[in-house]
């Protein structure tokens, strides 16, 4: 009989045990019933023939076993009536059983969450074919098309060209990379009766779709012509606009609005295909590039992000050594001979850090060390849990040796006594696994938060067979070890003398000395962990306390993309962008934002409004141009060090709206208009770099295309944290909005005397009023933006200090428990002791004594963990040293203080032990 | 002289032989092994059970319910045409084992 079908049997026999045991006590009564008719036929009694039957037959319990064996079925039996033994014990100590089962799904449960998270971010193959071909190459130049700059190539425009691989010779390297695709995350508003929608677009470049490995559901991808300039504007939506918004109908051939333009539907994604940052369409991205894309980006910017698809058989080591040799040619290239790149270079830069990276590794860039840490940490918890249970445990078989010895002399082996024990144990441990499966469910939605934005949709955070895999091999794991120490422990080799000593009293050198070392274990785990999240909270407290250069109370925010009219390749004969703009309704663009900051400072309750193209601490919602600037009178900046600042275009009332001091000079007014001289508020940073010592105001400075030095700077303002609050404020440059190229996205800010809600339901009616099909978005109080911005450290620190309070928790009470069943233990000796003349001092101190030295060994040990640890924390802190004296001596001292509280609550308890009384009992 | 008990691992055998013979149910096969052996072997009844059920499992018989010619219910086994087999292979390797016994109990002293 094959494997297969005897394993087939087996499981029909589990399945059918009671019918096939109903089966064979038919089978055995006939043959009793017919032995019984002979023996009547021979002429005995009715009894007694059946009583020579059933002799004839001999022991039927033991022969039914038997046929049992035979069927392999018995063990099972055994374990059917062993967790029927342990769920009735549960019902008996219920108290016992929700202890175990509620600590162990806090362990489970937080280890369950964080492995969910990790499993989504790090672990799961990234869902696309053959996802390690993927690999994302560094800083690959994408070339403008100079047909669109001002007078044509110039020599400044073709400066800002790195000596860095383009993007079309990198694509062209067909004997590495099967399929290069150049990507960028944007948004479009989609024309709608009921208002513009805005949606996520993904820029890609023509091959896109291959590189993916995807191929359309309907329809087809981008070919090589929609990815040139001038080539036919074509879409590919997702499966769930084209479910969401068609039904489902037939949409190939369609047109379809984006921005002011309109595209013909080409073809329809596969179901959850929504790379890069969960795209709801995707549009051509043409090389060279065309600075319409300006529209969904939001920004004149080239995209930096290149992912390749390595050609089969080619090892990304390869393609990595055919790539830095085309670095190093270009880098060379139309230098003089003997040059030497500089440590600035992008070539130096890619020898150092490497010229590609595997794309999830790509995507998920740092935030994956944050989940390693926090998973750590889940997992010092579920160990600390570990050990609270264990005491638990040993509690409960100490009290039960004497129980488990009457088994053994009735006849249970001792490794069905084991057996049994661990039953029980696992058991519980699969309770607080189910328990802690359904408690890391409920908090997945806060891990979502921890995720690179990059990868969210890509590979969700789930509960699925595989978490729920790691939750059942941890219950095992910790039931099983938690099972079998107190199991060799109680049962014992020699059962009778455990029944004569009475069993239960005076705890063994051995279960003392393993209480103490649980205590020691689970004390260190809790200061290593409280040191870790009182850093991490240090950090973000300081974070937050930076000032961030604004003042962001009372001040609403609303940003909105402009659809921009097509920008047309340049007429020679437009030498004036004014004349420019207007030729292409820019202008009107620029008088409906100024009548819609007029409006919002007409409104009632708001004091001051303007408009602005790189609102602070966005993150990287398409704002933060940095451009290199040439200065007159400025030291020369060393050789292929580009110096640059951050740039923002606003309107008059921007510093004031935002709360910018003026440190001298003025800002701007309603003078610096198109026909005015040119000028700039700059930072001190600004001024630092370029005119050292020197006082800025009335210095010149020009930037890209532009003529040069035509800029005056007429006021210096504070430093702004613009790009995050962590990061020391870079040089800033401020410029007039009528001075300077029109709108494309804006953020509309406000500050006012409302309430949060009225005032930004104030802005957005201002902008409403204005033009009603204006789309906008990110509408949020200043106060929230900056909150977002700090989001990830903030989770980060709160998770883990949550982590390390449960942790705090736990060790309390396991102390607490550890003295409690000491001192309920020793009531005897204590008794004797107090006759003999002890003073309540003399036997406080005893009992203390005994986990004292536990809880400082403990202790000390936990801070050398955390000192180890601190080199793995440096990357998450700030401002804060990892070896923080304050936190370093401050959450030992405050855990001893507490492990003292938990010490002697339960140990004043001898004070009140009546030497008499105890020596009456028993 | 006293029934002997069946020694070990040749109730397969003894099982497989008589329902060879004929289809039967657990207690005619423990009738006929103790008929057949005129009396010299006894079975222990119920230790045919665990030897059936094992037979079974292997797939040698397969048991079916039917009504005894005294209008009892029981379950009746025949050998199935692997057991066949089997006990002709069983049968032989018995005669080489007891054919070698006995040569080595019949051999004379002092030669």
């Amino acid at each position: 009989m094959s494997f297969e079908s005897r394993t087939l049997a087996w499981l029909r026999a589990m399945l059918r045990r009671r019918t096939v045991d109903h089966e064979m006590d038919r089978e055995i009564a006939a043959h009793i019933a017919m032995e019984e008719d002979r023996f009547k036929r021979s002429g005995l009694s009715h009894g007694e023939a059946h009583r020579q039957a059933i002799i004839a037959f001999g022991g039927i319990e033991q022969h039914k076993e038997a046929v049992r064996d035979e069927r392999g079925t018995r063990v099972f039996g055994e374990l059917t009536i062993d967790v029927r033994y342990a769920l009735r014990r549960f019902r008996n100590h219920p108290g016992f059983a929700a202890a175990v089962i509620g600590v162990l799904a806090l362990g489970i449960g937080a280890t369950t969450a964080m492995f969910s998270a990790v499993d989504a971010v790090m672990l799961r193959p990234l869902p696309f074919p053959r996802p390690q071909e993927l690999i994302a190459l560094r800083s690959i130049h994408f070339p403008w098309d100079m047909r669109f700059f001002m007078g044509g190539p110039s020599r400044s425009a073709a400066a800002l060209q790195p000596h860095d691989p383009r993007f079309p010779e990198v694509a062209a390297m067909h004997d590495i990379f099967a399929h290069v695709a150049g990507f960028a995350a944007g948004g479009l508003n989609i024309g709608d009766p009921s208002g513009p929608v805005r949606v996520r677009v993904g820029v890609v470049t023509a091959d896109f779709f291959p590189t993916m490995g995807v191929s359309p559901v309907q329809g087809r991808g981008f070919t090589a012509n929609e990815g040139l300039p001038d080539g036919p504007r074509s879409t590919v939506i997702s499966y769930g606009l084209w479910q969401g918004r068609y039904g489902g109908r037939a949409v190939v051939g369609q047109p379809i609005v984006l921005g002011v333009k309109s595209y013909i539907i080409i073809g329809v994604a596969p179901r959850n295909f929504g790379f890069p940052e969960r795209s709801e369409l995707w549009v051509p991205l043409v090389v060279p590039l065309d600075p319409n894309i300006e529209e969904p980006l939001g920004r004149v910017m080239s995209p930096s992000d290149v992912v390749a698809r390595l050609a089969p058989g080619v090892s990304a080591s390869t393609a990595a050594q055919h790539l830095l040799l085309r670095w190093e040619q270009d880098a060379v290239e139309g230098r003089p001979p003997g040059f030497k790149p500089s440590a600035t270079d992008g070539v130096e830069d890619v020898r150092t850090h490497g010229v590609m990276t595997p794309l999830r590794q790509n995507l998920v860039g740092d935030h994956g060390h944050a989940l390693i840490l926090l998973l750590g940490a889940t997992g010092m918890l579920l160990l600390i849990a570990c050990a609270n249970v264990s005491h638990l445990l040993l509690s409960q078989a100490t009290g039960r040796r004497r129980e488990m010895a009457v088994r053994e002399v009735l006849g249970a082996t001792r490794s069905r006594v084991i057996r049994q024990l661990l039953v029980e144990c696992t058991l519980l441990s699969f309770g607080g696994a189910v328990l802690g499966v359904a408690l890391a469910s409920a908090i997945t939605g806060l891990l979502t938060r921890l995720m690179p934005p990059e990868v969210i949709g890509i590979t969700p955070i789930e509960i699925d067979l595989r978490v729920m895999a790691f939750a059942i091999a941890l219950a095992l794991c910790s039931g099983i070890g938690l099972g079998l120490w107190p199991a060799f422990g109680v049962t014992s080799a020699a059962p009778v003398e455990a029944i004569k000593s009475g069993g239960a009293r005076g705890a063994t050198a051995s279960t003392r000395l393993a209480r103490r070392v649980l205590v020691g274990t689970e004390l260190a785990l809790t200061v290593t962990l409280l040191i870790s999240g009182a850093l991490l909270l240090r950090s973000f407290r300081d974070v937050v306390e930076r000032d961030p250069g604004i003042h962001p109370d009372h001040v609403g925010s609303l940003e909105m993309a402009f659809p921009i009219a097509t920008i047309k390749p340049m007429d020679p004969t437009i030498r004036s962008s004014t004349q420019l703009h207007d030729i292409f309704g820019l202008e009107q663009q620029r008088r409906r934002v100024d009548e819609m900051v007029d409006r919002m400072e007409q409104t009632l309750g708001i004091t001051a409004a303007a408009a602005v193209d790189n609102l602070p601490l966005r993150g990287n919602e398409g704002q933060g141009l940095e451009a290199a600037f040439s200065a007159a009178g400025a030291s020369p900046s060393p050789r292929g060090v580009t110096r640059g600042a951050r740039i923002a275009k606003v309107t008059a009332d921007y510093f004031h709206v935002m709360g910018i001091t003026l440190l001298r000079g003025r800002t701007f007014g309603p003078g610096d208009d198109s026909l005015a001289p040119r000028v700039a508020v700059v930072n001190r940073g600004f001024a630092e770099q370029y005119w050292p010592g020197q006082d800025p105001i009335g210095h010149q400075f020009g930037y890209m295309e532009r003529d040069s030095n035509a800029i005056t700077v007429v006021g210096i303002v504070g430093d702004v944290r613009d790009k995050a609050l962590d990061q020391d404020p870079t040089p800033q440059a401020y410029f007039p909005a009528h001075q300077d190229s029109p709108w494309a996205i804006v953020a509309l800010v406000a500050r006012g005397t409302l309430s949060p809600a009225q005032l930004l339901k104030a802005m957005q009616r201002a902008v409403h009023d204005v033009n009603p099909a204006q789309a906008v978005y990110s509408v949020s109080m200043m106060n929230d933006v900056i909150g977002l911005s700090v989001a990830p450290r903030r989770t980060n620190a709160m998770l883990l200090m949550f982590f390390a309070l449960l942790a705090l928790v736990l060790a309390v009470l396991g102390v607490y428990s550890v003295v409690a069943y000491g001192v309920s233990q020793r009531t005897r000796e204590l008794g004797i002791r107090a006759a003999l003349g002890a003073t309540g001092n003399n036997l406080l101190g005893l009992v203390a004594r005994d986990i004292g030295w536990s809880a400082l060994i403990g202790t000390i040990a936990g801070v050398a963990g955390a000192w180890a640890l601190s080199r793995v924390l440096a990357s998450f802190l700030y401002s804060v040293s990892a070896h923080d004296p304050a936190t370093f001596v401050g959450v030992p001292g405050w855990l001893l203080l507490a492990t003292a509280v938990a010490t002697l609550l339960p140990a004043l308890r001898v004070l009140r032990v009546n030497p008499a009384e105890v020596m009456r009992a028993d | 002289m006293a029934a002997s008990d069946v020694l070990q691992g040749t109730l397969d055998l003894l099982v497989l032989k008589a329902l060879s013979l004929e289809p039967m149910h657990g207690w005619g096969i423990s009738q006929r092994i103790q008929q057949l052996s005129a009396d010299a072997l006894n079975v222990g009844q119920g230790s045919l059970y665990p030897a059936l059920y094992r037979l079974e499992k292997k797939g040698l018989i397969k048991g079916a319910w039917r009504t005894t010619e005294h209008n009892r219910e029981a379950k009746y086994y025949t050998v199935s045409a692997a057991g066949m087999r089997v006990l002709a292979s069983e049968v032989r390797d018995w005669r080489r084992f007891a054919g070698a016994v006995e040569l080595i109990i019949s051999a004379e002293t002092g030669r």
